[in-house]
């Protein structure tokens, strides 16, 4: 059963912004985690729109289409250490958000559903999609 | 002075110094130039001043290749040209339109920029356009709400448009024509054909008729070609009783590298906080200048794409808007023009009550130069019109080049996007899968006809050399867009105008011996 709450947010653009939440609480193969979902992609899409972005995702690149497989990507950081997925949501924000800005800088972007996405944006959105199963 | 061509006696022969053939923008352009000066010039314009079914009937023929706007409504056909109907938008071509680029075939103009640019200065009075200036800092100092996007300029640059009201240059500038005693406007007298002396290499006169049954002649010292590309490559290719293969044809290259810009709604940018883009919209005859998204001379050639340029709607206007090739499908181009006008009243509709745009989602639509391609062509019809001449057909034909190149302009574009945490670019369907090379049913032309009589230095690769004179015969010229060698992102009519002044001038050198 889907629950929306809004969380707010300062890592999007130095500002607090209300960031729609599409977190379900249970009965999900993997468990929801706010993180999980793209800041700004999700000022932008439904959760639906999410939810098949993440999975079209899976599709397109079948290599990453496991929660343990996106999850160690999407927390790699630059020195190629993985954040642990316990650590603080804030931290964890701060990474993907400079890994998002990062793709984009570098190129490392990818098309999925015709959305150009970072990399790292399209794989929260494919974990997003699994907890929403 | 006017002279209606079906009200003189058939068999009139007709005599000036210069011969200008077509009243569009180029043609009245050039005989503008010339009022007031020591020369006869003689003005031929198919038609008269109102539209007429049965001229417009004259520019009928098939089509094949790409989806195209029938070739009767896709042109206007009497004094003033398509600026009957044209809507108004003026940029400059850039300076690696000029160039040559090794990664776009047939590319490279004779002439750059920098030798075009004292002629843009002036081209911008004839359209009714602001200052010569097309320079981003210029605008926003004329208002500071015009704020670009925070992009990389060594990626994407912001190029300004100006708006002509638009100008109608038959109503604008017939009084002007009409009441010059050395410009002599002769109406319904459509050229049929031109005849040349025995070795080809002068014009001696051409043939004028109407559908009131007159032929007449006209002799002059110079004659310019002021007719529209295909008409233009179909007047050159019809004359064929001395040269088989048509006029200025002895390498084939008339009516080749027809060009059209690719007009295409491509995708959508969806904003994380609303912007009304000011700097990017378009206020019909309010706005005077906006900007299009283009992409840096250095990334085409990086990424090896053609050139276009990205503007932007709001998508709640966008999304009710019928793509053109459906609009405009009527033969006849009032009914297409009724139907454009209700289409837009339609879509306006929908965004007049206040708060109708969120200024979050914006269309993106492309504007791209096609690459020259000798493969698509005007060429002759066996069937023949009411006064004889052979039609015109033309093969419109796309490469996977102009695909390739949009998609990476998107790319670029959505990149940028993301690196400025604005919002997020979205593909339409049709550009998603990289190795997808069909285009989709609504894509579309800009009516912006150019190629089939291209310039170059070389008599082997182009009709015309630099002076827009035809190779190998020493009177005959070309006015107008048919002259590119490739196409820009800009609708073509300012640039046209610039060379046709630039023609003006080096025949005014010509025949004042200077």
């Amino acid at each position: 059963m889907k629950r929306r709450n809004f969380i707010l947010l300062s890592l999007y653009s130095g500002a607090a912004i209300s960031l729609p939440s599409f977190g379900c609480s249970t009965g999900n193969s993997v468990a929801y985690k706010p993180w999980m979902q793209p800041d700004l992609l999700s000022h932008i899409c439904d959760a639906k729109t999410l939810k098949e972005i993440g999975a079209a995702y899976m599709q397109k690149f079948s290599a990453k289409n496991n929660e343990k497989q996106l999850m160690d990507s999407v927390l790699t950081e630059s020195d190629n250490k993985i954040l642990p997925a316990s650590s603080e949501d804030a931290v964890i924000h701060s990474l993907l958000e400079q890994k998002i800005q990062r793709d984009f800088e570098i190129g490392k972007t990818v098309v999925v559903k015709g959305w150009i996405l970072s990399e790292t944006e399209a794989q929260q959105c494919a974990l997003f999609s699994l907890t929403q199963n | 002075m006017h002279i209606d061509a079906r009200t003189i006696d058939s068999g009139s022969s007709i005599e000036g110094d210069i011969c200008i053939i077509g009243a569009g923008a180029a043609g009245i352009s050039m005989a503008l130039e010339w009022i007031n000066t020591p020369y006869k010039i003689i003005l031929v314009e198919g038609g008269g001043f109102q539209y007429d079914p049965d001229v417009q009937e004259l520019y009928a023929g098939k089509t094949t290749g790409q989806h195209y706007y029938p070739l009767k409504s896709a042109r206007l056909h009497y004094f003033g040209g398509t600026t009957g109907h044209w809507a108004g938008f003026c940029s400059t071509f850039d300076e690696i339109d000029f160039m040559k680029r090794d990664w776009v075939p047939h590319s490279g103009w004779p002439i750059s920029r920098k030798e075009l640019d004292p002629f843009y200065a002036r081209a911008q009075k004839n359209p009714e356009l602001g200052p010569y200036e097309y320079g981003l800092a210029y605008w926003q100092k004329q208002d500071p709400e015009m704020v670009p996007l925070p992009f990389d300029e060594k990626v994407v640059w912001n190029k300004i448009w100006q708006f002509s009201p638009p100008t109608r240059f038959g109503d604008k500038y017939r009084d002007a024509i009409v009441k010059a005693k050395n410009i002599h406007l002769y109406t319904y007298a459509n050229v049929t054909d031109i005849k040349t002396n025995d070795r080809v290499s002068s014009v001696t006169e051409v043939t004028v008729k109407n559908h009131a049954g007159k032929t007449h002649q006209v002799k002059a010292k110079y004659f310019v070609l002021a007719c529209c590309s295909i008409q233009n490559a179909r007047l050159l290719l019809a004359a064929n009783s001395r040269a088989p293969k048509g006029l200025g044809n002895d390498n084939d290259n008339v009516g080749r590298y027809f060009m059209e810009h690719l007009e295409i709604k491509s995708a959508e940018l969806y904003l994380a906080k609303p912007n009304p883009m000011k700097l990017y919209m378009l206020n019909w005859g309010v706005t005077k200048a906006r900007a299009e998204l283009a992409i840096t001379k250095e990334k085409q050639e990086e990424y090896k794409i053609l050139n276009g340029t990205v503007s932007l709607a709001p998508s709640e206007f966008a999304k009710n808007m019928k793509p053109m090739i459906d609009i405009w499908k009527d033969d006849d181009p009032r009914r297409n023009a009724d139907s454009l006008i209700s289409s837009l009243q339609k879509a306006a509709r929908q965004i007049s009550r206040p708060g109708a745009i969120a200024n979050k989602d914006f269309e993106l639509f492309t504007r791209i130069e096609q690459a020259p391609n000798p493969e698509s062509r005007v060429t002759l019809d066996t069937e023949k019109d009411a006064l004889g001449m052979p039609r015109a057909t033309l093969h419109w034909e796309l490469t996977d080049f102009e695909k390739r190149s949009i998609r990476k302009i998107y790319g670029l574009l959505g990149q940028q996007v993301g690196i400025a945490g604005v919002g997020r670019v979205k593909l339409m369907e049709y550009l998603e899968d990289e190795n997808d090379h069909s285009w989709p049913s609504f894509t579309g032309g800009g009516w912006h006809h150019m190629g089939t009589t291209r310039m170059s230095d070389d008599p082997k690769n182009g009709v015309v050399d630099a002076d827009c004179k035809v190779h190998g015969i020493s009177n005959l010229f070309t006015a107008g867009a048919s002259n590119y060698v490739t196409a820009a992102a800009p609708n073509p009519t300012l640039t046209l105008i610039a060379l046709t002044l630039r023609l003006s001038d080096h025949l005014k050198q010509k025949i004042s011996g200077k």
